[in-house]
C-alpha cells in the first residue's frame, strides 16, 4: 500500500515537472489552419529574435472563435478571414486588430488535372466528387456558401457536394488522397501541396479576403501580444515569410 | 482511499452539473426542434445499433476461440485485437481512408461507395467498438468453467450444441455488457468519423459531429444541449444493462 502511494506521488511529481505552460511570458495564439505553415516559421523567428515563445492552437476559424469564448483565455486570434475579427469584436473579445495578407478562394484539383476540370460549371456536374469545407466550421466553408448563395446556385451546389470537411486542410488532403476530385480551398493552401494545382475562377477573385489578427481582451500580457501583432504586420519582417508560402504580399 | 475514489465520481457529476448550468430547457427543446439535430440523433441511434449488433456477432466467435483454444501466435493475435483501443482515433480514421484508396479498397468502392458515406460512419464506429466487445467476450468466456460443456459432450451433445445450449446462456450477462459497451463507444465515436465520413450536414452528421459544428458557429448552448442528450441516452442504456445483468459477471 505504502509503496503504491509512493509510486502515485512519484507519478504526480513527474507530471508537475513536465512543461506545464511552456515558458513564462509565452503567448497563446488561436490560428486558422490555413495560416499554420507561415505562423510556425514566424513564431520560430520571433522566438529567436525576441525570446518570446508562441504557443499556437490551430483549427477552423469558427471553431477557434467558439473555443476562445468558452475558455476566456489566450492572447491573439488569427482567422483566415477578417469577418471573424468583426464577429469576435461583436462578442467584445478583441481590443486591437490588423489585416495582414489577402487570400483568395480557388478550385483545387490533383496535379495534372486528370479529370480536366476547367470552369465553375464543372462543380455542378455530379460525375465529379466535390468537397468543400463545412460552412459552419471553417472560414473557407462559410465563404464558399456565400459565393454560391450570391450567384443563386447554393442549392444546386449543396446537393452536388460529396463531402463537407472541418477545415481547409482536410479538403486539400482529400484531393491529395484522391478521395475527392475537386475542392474549394484557399489559393495559399494549394501552394502548400505539391500534389495539387489551381483552376483559376474569375468569379472567386471577387471574394478575396484578408488574413487578419487581433489581440484578445483576455490577454494577460496585452503589450507583448500587441508587439507580436506589430511584428506580424510589419512589411520587412514577416512579409518575406508570407511570400515564401505563396501569399501575394501587398 | 474513500477520498481518492470519491473525487473521481464527484468530478463526473460536477461536469454534468456544469453543463446543465450553461444551458436551459429552452435550449434543449430548441435543439430537439432543429432538423439537422433530429437527423443526427436518428443517424447516431441507427449507426450505433448496427455497430453494436455487428460487434457482438464478431466478438462472440473471436472471444470463444481466444478463451477456449490454445494455438500458436495466440499472444500475437491477442495484441492485434487491442490495437484499435491503443491507437488515437484520428489514426484509425486516416488508416481507413487510405485503406479504401488501395487496389482492393477501390474495388469495393466501385460497387458500394464507402468513403464519406453513412457506411463509413458505421465502419469507423465498428473498428473501435468491436475491440471493446471482443475484450469483454474473451474475459466472459474465460471466466466460465469449461467443465459443463465437457459434461454436455459426454451426454451426447455435439460441439455446436454444447456451445449454443450450454455456454452461450451462461454468457448472457457478458454479451449484454459487450453489447452496451459497443453501443456506447459507437455513439461517442468522433475522430475517425470526422476524417473517414466527413462532416456533411444531413448526411454523415452524427451527434458528436453536431456538437463540434454547433461549437464552431459559436452556438455553445446548443452544443451543450446536444451533449446532455448524449449523456442521458448513454446513461439510460448503461443503467438498463446493469439492471438486467447479474452483478457477478457485469464488468
Amino acid at each position: 500500500m505504502k509503496c503504491k502511494i509512493l509510486l502515485l506521488l512519484l507519478l504526480l511529481l513527474f507530471t508537475i515537472s513536465c512543461k506545464q505552460k511552456a515558458e513564462k511570458g509565452a503567448l497563446l495564439v488561436y490560428c486558422a489552419a490555413v495560416v499554420k505553415p507561415v505562423l510556425e516559421e514566424i513564431s520560430r523567428d520571433y522566438y529567436a529574435e525576441k525570446g518570446v515563445q508562441i504557443d499556437v492552437q490551430y483549427g477552423g476559424s469558427g471553431t477557434l472563435l467558439a473555443n476562445m469564448r468558452v475558455s476566456g483565455k489566450g492572447d491573439l486570434y488569427i482567422p483566415a478571414d477578417g469577418s471573424y475579427i468583426e464577429e469576435a469584436l461583436s462578442f467584445g473579445l478583441i481590443t486591437e486588430s490588423k489585416a495582414l495578407v489577402p487570400i483568395t478562394p480557388v478550385i483545387a484539383v490533383a496535379k495534372g488535372n486528370p479529370k480536366a476540370i476547367k470552369s465553375l460549371d464543372d462543380l455542378y456536374n455530379s460525375s465529379y466528387k466535390l468537397g468543400i469545407a463545412n460552412p459552419d466550421a471553417a472560414s473557407i466553408g462559410r465563404l464558399t456558401k456565400q459565393m454560391f448563395v450570391q450567384n443563386g446556385t447554393w442549392n444546386a451546389i449543396k446537393s452536388n457536394v460529396y463531402v463537407q470537411m472541418p477545415t481547409v486542410s482536410d479538403v486539400a488532403n482529400a484531393i491529395k488522397l484522391k478521395t475527392i476530385d475537386v475542392g474549394v480551398v484557399w489559393n495559399v493552401t494549394v501552394h502548400q501541396y505539391q500534389e495539387l494545382e489551381v483552376v483559376p475562377i474569375d468569379y472567386f477573385t471577387l471574394f478575396t479576403k484578408y488574413v487578419s489578427a487581433g489581440v484578445l481582451k483576455s490577454s494577460a500580457q496585452p503589450e507583448e501580444a500587441s508587439r507580436f501583432l506589430a511584428y506580424l504586420s510589419t512589411r520587412d519582417k514577416s512579409a518575406k515569410t508570407f511570400k515564401k508560402y505563396g501569399y501575394p504580399v501587398y | 482511499m474513500g477520498v481518492i475514489g470519491s473525487t473521481y465520481i464527484v468530478l463526473i457529476i460536477a461536469m454534468i452539473l456544469a453543463d446543465f448550468a450553461y444551458t436551459s430547457p429552452g435550449h434543449i427543446i430548441e435543439a430537439l426542434g432543429s432538423k439537422e439535430i433530429q437527423y443526427a440523433i436518428k443517424l447516431s441511434l441507427i449507426t450505433a445499433t448496427i455497430t453494436m449488433v455487428l460487434s457482438v456477432l464478431v466478438a462472440i466467435p473471436i472471444g470463444y476461440f481466444m478463451a477456449r483454444f490454445q494455438f500458436r501466435l495466440k499472444k500475437f493475435i491477442d495484441a492485434i485485437i487491442d490495437i484499435p483501443i491503443v491507437l488515437p482515433p484520428l489514426v484509425i480514421g486516416l488508416s481507413l481512408l487510405i485503406l479504401f484508396q488501395t487496389g482492393p479498397g477501390r474495388l469495393i468502392e466501385s460497387y458500394v461507395g464507402v468513403t464519406y458515406t453513412v457506411y463509413a460512419v458505421v465502419l469507423a464506429q465498428f473498428m473501435v467498438a468491436c475491440a471493446f466487445a471482443v475484450r469483454t467476450m474473451y474475459v466472459t468466456f474465460a471466466q466460465i468453467n469449461s467443465r459443463q460443456e465437457q459434461v454436455a459432450l459426454t451426454l451426447g451433445c455435439n460441439e455446436k450444441q454444447s456451445f449454443f445450449y450450454v455456454l452461450l446462456p451462461q454468457a448472457k450477462n457478458g454479451i449484454l455488457t459487450a453489447a452496451s459497451l459497443a453501443w456506447a463507444r459507437a455513439l461517442g465515436e468522433f475522430g475517425p468519423i470526422l476524417i473517414f465520413a466527413g462532416a456533411t450536414r444531413m448526411r454523415t452528421e452524427v451527434l458528436p459531429t453536431t456538437i463540434f459544428l454547433e461549437m464552431s458557429v459559436g452556438n455553445i448552448e446548443a452544443a451543450i444541449a446536444v451533449s446532455l442528450l448524449m449523456i442521458a441516452s448513454g446513461f439510460a442504456v448503461l443503467l438498463i444493462v446493469r439492471m438486467f445483468g447479474n452483478q457477478k459477471t457485469a464488468l
